[in-house]
């Protein structure tokens, strides 16, 4: 993962904020993951406006002392379940315009249960 | 886990009983299953549930009945579902999956689909399920897997006979490029009445054991893991998950803890009444008892579960209002009730009380033929498997039949 792109949260990810942190969901495998810290689904809840993964902690408001484990967390989350569906992709103004287009019209097509 | 032991914000695994109605009457069925209930959920009720599932963040939902296609507006409530991001996931007998309603469910994106079938040869399936209902679930498989849809799921429900036809559901699943999945048998709604005759003698279950361990692709649904108990655990959360991971809305909508076991004693409140869904969870008078000897198989599970506690839904607004301990362990349950007690000691007289008529129950006619299927099936040479070891449970659970 490269910190200096920004990421967004992939559009079939659903985040359900909990006491313990957060329950995420992937619409694309199924799969449902736990966020085990509140501070965890805050950074993830930034990331829309941040112009780089590695700025998100700091602008969370989270301690200097933890970023390094909060972007090992968010590696993870990048790299959870198989490739097809990760939970974070890199953004940038192309990408985002490609990808809506392609969810919008062949959304379908782009369900992974169908290529499986 | 320890997340679990507290409760949720809300269930993960919710399932929704659609329909009492059903074309078959499966001598297991959980829920007694076989006539409409005529205060079944409208159609416009059940949309404002899903409206409350996507609210409260259910990712999704499990439908079942009864047969969920019977209903008219199926396809209605499951497209409501998929556009407000509720996933679907529903199970059918395969009686009306045909090409048609094949190729509209592959056009779905959040809709799973499970076809259950409880023996790889007729003759084992069609004692439990009905005639007929195993070439009728074969085809909707087909059905499924030319229209394209994706990996779909075969269910079985392991019984004594036909357990020892693993390899060949394996193999079945395999060829039509869907996941195998074995739930185990409870003894609730027509279930009791089986019981005897369709539980899996203790040597099979360690043989079961033994398989699933080697096939960790095999979904179970965590409903195994009382076997657990035999060695390294089996995957899955092996935790008793009543109304606090899972819970049960029935075609009424009442709202149940357990989604197993629809019995008054687990109810929680019903989708109508004011508070609606999410109202359901701090009204739950569920007073489980974990290490409760008359449920075969709890016994040993407590040792894997402790007794559950927090049964409400936490995000729900009058949820600090009550009394946390929602579900009681056995040492905090209250004595049992006189109707209770008489079961096992006779000494005990029950009050007459006026009975409440029950409008869900099946006519006369339909008992009789379930009972004579199930007297058939008692009175025919017994399976492959060995004879019975665990005592029969007592049928408090059987409300409809």
């Amino acid at each position: 993962m490269d910190l200096d792109t920004p990421y967004r949260l992939d559009p079939q990810v659903s985040l359900r904020p909990e006491e313990f942190g957060a329950l995420a969901y992937h619409f694309g495998n199924r799969k449902l993951s736990f966020l085990k810290h509140p501070d965890l689904l805050r950074v993830l809840e930034q990331l829309d406006t941040e112009p780089s993964l590695g700025a998100a902690p700091e602008s969370a408001g989270i301690s200097p002392r933890r970023w390094s484990s909060f972007l090992k967390a968010l590696e993870t989350l990048g790299i959870v379940g198989d490739d097809s569906c990760p939970y974070l992709r890199p953004w940038s103004p192309r990408s985002h315009r490609l990808r809506h287009a392609r969810w919008w019209s062949t959304s379908r097509r782009a369900s992974p249960r169908r290529s499986a | 886990m320890e997340h679990f032991k507290e409760g949720l914000a809300a269930p993960i695994c919710l399932t929704w009983e659609l329909t009492y109605a059903c074309n078959l009457a499966c001598v297991h069925c959980l829920s007694s299953s076989g006539r409409r209930h005529p205060r079944e959920l409208t159609t416009e009720e059940c949309f404002r549930v899903v409206d409350e599932l996507a609210r409260m963040q259910v990712f999704y939902v499990n439908i079942g009945g009864g047969e969920p296609m019977l209903r008219r507006d199926f396809f209605h409530v499951l497209a409501y579902a998929e556009s407000h991001d509720v996933g679907v996931k529903f199970s059918t007998n395969g009686t009306f999956l045909d090409a048609a309603a094949a190729h509209r469910l592959a056009d779905m994106d959040y809709v799973d689909v499970q076809v259950s079938i409880d023996g790889a040869t007729a003759d084992v399936n069609d004692l439990v399920r009905g005639e007929g209902s195993h070439e009728a679930a074969l085809a909707a498989m087909r059905h499924l897997s030319e229209a394209d849809f994706g990996p779909f799921k075969v269910s079985i429900v392991a019984t004594r006979h036909n357990i020892d036809q693993l390899d060949d559901f394996k193999a079945l699943s395999d060829d039509l490029g869907a996941q195998l999945r074995i739930t185990r048998l409870r003894p609730s709604g027509r279930g009791v009445d089986s019981w005897e005759d369709l539980h899996p003698t203790q040597a099979q279950q360690r043989r079961l054991y033994h398989w699933l361990l080697e096939r960790p692709d095999v979904l179970t649904g965590d409903s195994f893991f009382h076997l657990s108990a035999l060695g390294e655990p089996l995957p899955g959360l092996n935790l008793c998950g009543a109304g606090r991971v899972v819970c049960l809305i029935d075609p009424v909508g009442d709202v149940y803890a357990c989604p197993f076991v629809i019995h008054d004693e687990f109810r929680a409140g019903n989708v109508r009444d004011e508070g609606g869904l999410p109202g359901c969870g701090p009204t739950a008078r569920c007073s489980l008892r974990c290490g409760s000897p008359a449920i075969p198989g709890r016994a040993r599970a407590a040792a894997a579960t402790t007794p559950a506690r927090a049964g409400a839904w936490r995000r729900s607004s009058s949820w600090a209002s009550t009394s946390p301990t929602r579900i009681r362990s056995a040492s905090t349950a209250r004595p049992m009730r006189s109707s209770q007690r008489s079961q096992w000691d006779p000494s005990v007289r029950v009050p007459m009380r006026r009975v409440r008529v029950d409008r869900s129950a099946p006519g006369r006619r339909w008992i009789a033929r379930v009972r004579a299927r199930l007297c058939r099936w008692r009175s025919r040479d017994v399976g492959p498997g060995e004879p019975s070891t665990n005592s029969r449970p007592a049928s408090r659970n059987n409300r409809h039949v």
